[in-house]
């Protein structure tokens, strides 16, 4: 018993990220925020990177993990920044970011 | 045997601090903590990838998340305004709902996550640096290049989304009479 907790293998990965994942849901669950949303987006990214670099680490030593991680990260990134520059364009429209009042695409 | 010691200590070290700040995310009121707590979980992620080996991609994390996403949000915090009136910006709906379904969705993931046998080995300690920039530049070179295409598009069209409408009316600062 002592050993599974203190030898870090593939399953104590995989436990943080399902934490993290859930944690990432209840925030897009929760949240009525749009940047708030975006958080929850970030931290369920986050989650599915360390699945795809712990089994590329410790799942037989294939790269396609990180390399899937790689992409991950840019394309997030790109997400994040066009995601930002529209709730950026709403709150200048409406002055507000509640996705509950925000329901028009346009005037 | 150190080196195991110590990996046990970073790794329950990082892990605590993801998912503190992950917490921070989930439950803080004030939308400023959130992106603080963000800038913590993406701290020790980068931590947790370079525990297994994963070293170049936790410097990527660092310079991409750290140095520009958390950036952009804080950025986008307080150019929303208002951030201190909670009832206003952050309100927080569906607990009653969201706390059960998250808990049975934990549940069933680690429940599986830990029945499943998957097929391990240790880590090596070799780097990684150089099998990953041989692998992108050679079996996964046309997804590379068709992801600096989109950095490109994204650039512009962030640029052309978040501009300012300008008044026609409205003079110019080197305009005046």
């Amino acid at each position: 018993m002592m050993g599974a907790i203190l030898n870090i293998g593939l399953y104590h990965y995989l436990i943080v990220a399902a934490i993290l994942l859930v944690l990432g849901l209840y925030t897009l669950a929760t949240r009525r925020n749009a940047i708030g949303i975006l958080l929850g987006i970030e931290l369920i990214l986050n989650a599915a990177n360390l699945n795809f670099v712990a089994f590329s680490g410790l799942g037989g030593g294939n790269i396609g993990g990180q390399i899937t991680a790689l992409f991950v990260i840019a394309l997030a990134a790109a997400e994040s920044v066009v995601a930002l520059a529209i709730v950026l364009s709403i709150f200048n429209k409406y002055r507000t970011i509640s996705i509950d009042k925000v329901s028009r695409m346009k005037e | 045997m150190h080196w195991e010691v110590l990996r046990t200590v970073l790794f329950y070290l990082f892990a605590f601090a993801t998912l503190a700040g992950g917490m921070l995310v989930a439950f803080h009121r004030n939308l400023t903590w959130s992106v603080m707590g963000l800038m913590g979980t993406l701290l020790s992620v980068a931590g947790l990838f370079g525990v297994i080996n994963a070293d170049f991609l936790a410097v990527v994390e660092l310079i991409v998340y750290v140095g520009g996403v958390v950036i952009l949000f804080l950025f986008a915090v307080f150019l929303t305004g208002k951030i201190d009136r909670i009832d206003l910006t952050n309100k927080s709906f569906n607990r009653f709902w969201a706390i059960p379904a998250a808990v049975l969705l934990l549940a069933v993931l680690i429940y599986t996550g830990i029945k499943v046998p998957f097929h391990t080995m240790p880590s090596t300690t070799a780097s990684i640096v150089r099998p990953l920039g041989n692998a992108l530049l050679s079996h996964y070179l046309l997804p590379f290049e068709v992801v600096s295409v989109v950095l490109m598009l994204v650039l512009l069209g962030a640029l052309l989304i978040a501009k300012r409408e300008v008044d026609p009316n409205e003079k110019g600062p080197g305009e005046h009479e």
